[in-house]
């Protein structure tokens, strides 16, 4: 069904003009190819596991395209397409993992690599420690296509130049505006997973990534100060494109720009923060995100991403934030990152609290770390960035719940007498264990006796991650939700890029430290 | 795979027998990457992959672009040579765009050891083996990463040189904690020679840092 999807994108594209249509029909052409052969490929190489003694196998069969293009005022700077075909096969022998990938997608290739996989299991079986267990799955065979409407690279390419040029232009006419950068990447994963529990699962997943960022210089103090575009990436086609008010914010955040070169540099001190849900966003990542990944809390992170300050023992029992603190995990939002049908172990997609009424109550697991805490199935947040690398555990989204009312952000904003209201995410640190942290923002705004008064900057909060939940005193309601997220969460040994959103009202939070994050040079 | 010399060349004349622009350089790449890590005192994964990659630049009229694939057949080669002189004819003029260089004169490598490429997987397990049960004799919980990566670059231009070069190259990093997280400590090594990777002595220290 997918296949048959993607040549009709791809035959309809080719009576376009531009670049799109001739590498559509040869990627299509190629992948048609090898489609028609990949269960057999899987068969090779779960059959040469089990007869090499592997207990259990599966075979990723991946396909990547990526595009990206990168702009700047009236220039075109780069333009880059590349696609990235392969697969590996991951093996368990005697409680040990295995892995091994290549490029050359042969049947000869496939059963050289899945007998270097076994080796590579077999050698280490004889010294490993603790033998791997994984928590049972059903078998399924599926096919699935992620929310988009329309496909990117089906777009034209000058199409889209000249999108990101009018988008730049846009910024450039508020006066004091000295430049702008704009860019857009797309993501197509065509992912295919056999596994020797008899599932066989095809998914076609599409992200994208537009962005901009408008500079604006002080020519009298030489001071310069930016916005970057505050819609972030999400799971869908060309259609965000043109739904989404590109033109607009690029206008507004040119007006941003240059008002924050003038704006009041903030006192440093408490304050009660207004957070709209694109800064909140890389909040939650980082101390609710990371911290309720179950490897990094049994320190298999230790010698890089890092720990967790949530131990084992303190699910269901810490309190992580107020009662209105709801944070579920999911792998199912339509057009979230980390949505998925099924993961790379072929759990399928759930949605599940990682902390429900302001207690810690849950983790992030795969089929490997569920029986290590006593749980009989996984979550399914096991995923690898590339058929070269091995499948790990990855975030889902993770996503704070709205309030149960419609609260707004003007009434939130009403019960602050001294505040800061803040939009965008900026810079941000965390340490090892998820606890202590500081982020910026990309725009802010003082609010005063319930009002929204002018606009501040060198702003950063400084907290730790419970405190900072336990002070969530308001949450804006359903119509206040927002996914953003990241595009680029690096983790893992070699490290690997993961993809995952963010959902959240816009929030509250009281007596929250505040920094100036202004340089003095003296 | 890390393609010889041979075989690089192979690759770089064929995509630049394909250029119409005014100039341009072929890149291929090959490695042969393996790893095993391990935390909390037990191996967590280990694999290997093995790839290659193909790229072409090329300006027309001082415009630059640039095109890549894995696939090193004939057509897939023909078209990023096409794909990249697609992206020239969009690219604004490069203003400091040089001519790609004459042939030149090359001192060959020294950072390429056979011994390295051809680790024993046992005698690796029981290196990294050896390595837990000093954290473990120790009171220490043990996190680490060994990696071996073989790699072979080659360049060629439209005016003549070419040039290749190939690496070796092996680490173990290693992060010792006490149980109680109070004490933490770290220590890393490579080099393009396995056998003057000393294992123990990378444990020992980040064991010792942790405890001191």
């Amino acid at each position: 069904m997918i296949r048959r999807e993607f040549l009709k994108v791809a035959s309809t594209a080719l009576g376009t003009v531009g670049l799109a249509p001739r590498m559509l029909e040869r990627e299509a052409a190629a992948a048609a190819e090898v489609d028609a052969a990949k269960s057999g490929l899987a068969d090779v190489a779960l059959a040469a596991a089990k007869r090499l003694g592997a207990s259990y196998a599966d075979i990723r069969i991946n396909r990547y395209r990526s595009e990206s293009i990168t702009t700047r005022e009236q220039q075109v700077q780069n333009v880059a397409r590349n696609q990235d075909f392969g697969f590996g096969v991951r093996v368990l022998v005697k409680g040990t993992w295995g892995f091994a990938a290549s490029s050359i997608v042969t049947a000869d290739e496939i059963r050289r690599v899945t007998q270097a996989a076994v080796d590579i299991a077999r050698a280490n079986s004889a010294f490993q420690r603790k033998r791997v267990t994984l928590a049972p799955v059903a078998r399924v065979e599926a096919n699935w296509k992620s929310a988009f409407e329309k496909d990117p690279f089906d777009v034209p390419l000058d199409i889209k130049i000249q999108f990101l040029l009018t988008l730049n232009g846009a910024a450039m006419k508020t006066a004091g505006v000295s430049f702008v950068n704009s860019s857009m990447v797309w993501v197509n994963e065509q992912r295919f997973l056999a596994t020797s529990d008899g599932s066989r699962i095809e998914q076609y997943l599409i992200r994208g990534l537009p962005q901009f960022n408008v500079t604006a210089v002080s020519r009298q103090t030489g001071d310069f100060q930016t916005r970057r575009s505050l819609g972030g990436p999400q799971a869908r086609g060309y259609e965000y494109i043109e739904k989404y008010p590109w033109r607009a914010e690029a206008q507004q955040a040119a007006e941003e720009a240059v008002a924050k070169v003038k704006a009041k540099s903030v006192e440093p001190g408490r304050y009660d923060l207004v957070i709209h849900p694109t800064n909140l966003w890389l909040t939650i990542h980082e101390s609710a995100g990371h911290a309720t990944e179950l490897d990094r809390a049994l320190w298999w992170e230790a010698d890089y991403a890092g720990t967790s300050f949530l131990t084992p023992d303190k699910a269901g029992k810490l309190r992580f934030g107020s009662p209105l603190v709801n944070i579920v995990a999911d792998r199912v939002q339509p057009t979230a990152l980390a949505t998925v049908a099924y993961d790379d172990d072929g759990v399928p997609a759930q949605r599940w609290y990682l902390v429900k009424d302001g207690v810690f109550v849950d983790w992030q697991t795969t089929r490997d770390l569920a029986p290590l805490i006593g749980r009989k199935k996984s979550y399914g947040c096991l995923n690898a960035d590339s058929w070269r690398n091995v499948a790990f555990p990855r975030m889902p989204n993770v996503s704070l719940e709205p309030g149960a009312q419609d609260t707004s952000l003007d009434e939130l904003v009403a019960g602050v007498e001294k505040g800061i209201l803040i939009y965008g995410d900026g810079s941000w640190s965390i340490d090892q264990q998820s606890y202590n942290f500081q982020f910026g923002g990309q725009t802010f705004w003082e609010i005063s006796k319930g009002k929204v008064a002018g606009m501040m900057r060198d702003v950063a909060y400084q907290s730790r991650s419970t405190d900072f939940w336990g002070a969530c005193d308001g949450l804006g309601g359903r119509s206040t939700y927002q996914l953003n997220g990241s595009f680029v969460d690096g983790k893992g040994e070699p490290g690997q890029v993961g993809v995952v959103s963010h959902g959240c009202p816009v929030a509250r939070f009281r007596q929250i430290n505040v920094l100036n994050t202004s340089v003095s040079m003296t | 795979m890390v393609l010889t010399e041979t075989a690089s060349r192979a690759v770089t004349d064929r995509l630049l027998g394909s250029v119409t622009a005014d100039d341009g350089v072929a890149f291929v790449e090959s490695e042969d990457y393996s790893h095993l890590r391990f935390a909390a005192n037990t191996f967590l994964t280990s694999g290997r992959r093995e790839g290659v990659n193909a790229r072409v630049t090329v300006w027309i009229g001082k415009r630059r672009g640039s095109a890549s694939t894995t696939d090193l057949s004939d057509a897939a080669l023909k078209q990023a040579v096409e794909d990249a002189q697609t992206f020239a004819k969009l690219a604004p003029v490069d203003v400091e765009y040089l001519p790609s260089l004459a042939q030149q004169t090359y001192k060959p490598g020294q950072g390429w050891v056979d011994a390295t490429s051809r680790i024993d997987l046992p005698d690796r397990a029981h290196q990294i083996s050896d390595a837990i049960a000093q954290s473990e004799k120790g009171g220490i919980i043990g996190a680490g990463f060994h990696q071996v990566g073989l790699l072979a670059r080659a360049s060629a231009t439209m005016h003549g040189n070419f040039n290749y070069e190939r690496g070796s190259l092996v680490s173990l990093k290693m992060t010792a904690r006490t149980p109680d997280g109070s004490g933490s400590g770290y220590f890393g090594r490579n080099h393009f020679d396995v056998a003057r990777l000393d294992t123990a002595r990378v444990a020992r220290e980040a064991i010792r840092r942790a405890s001191d």
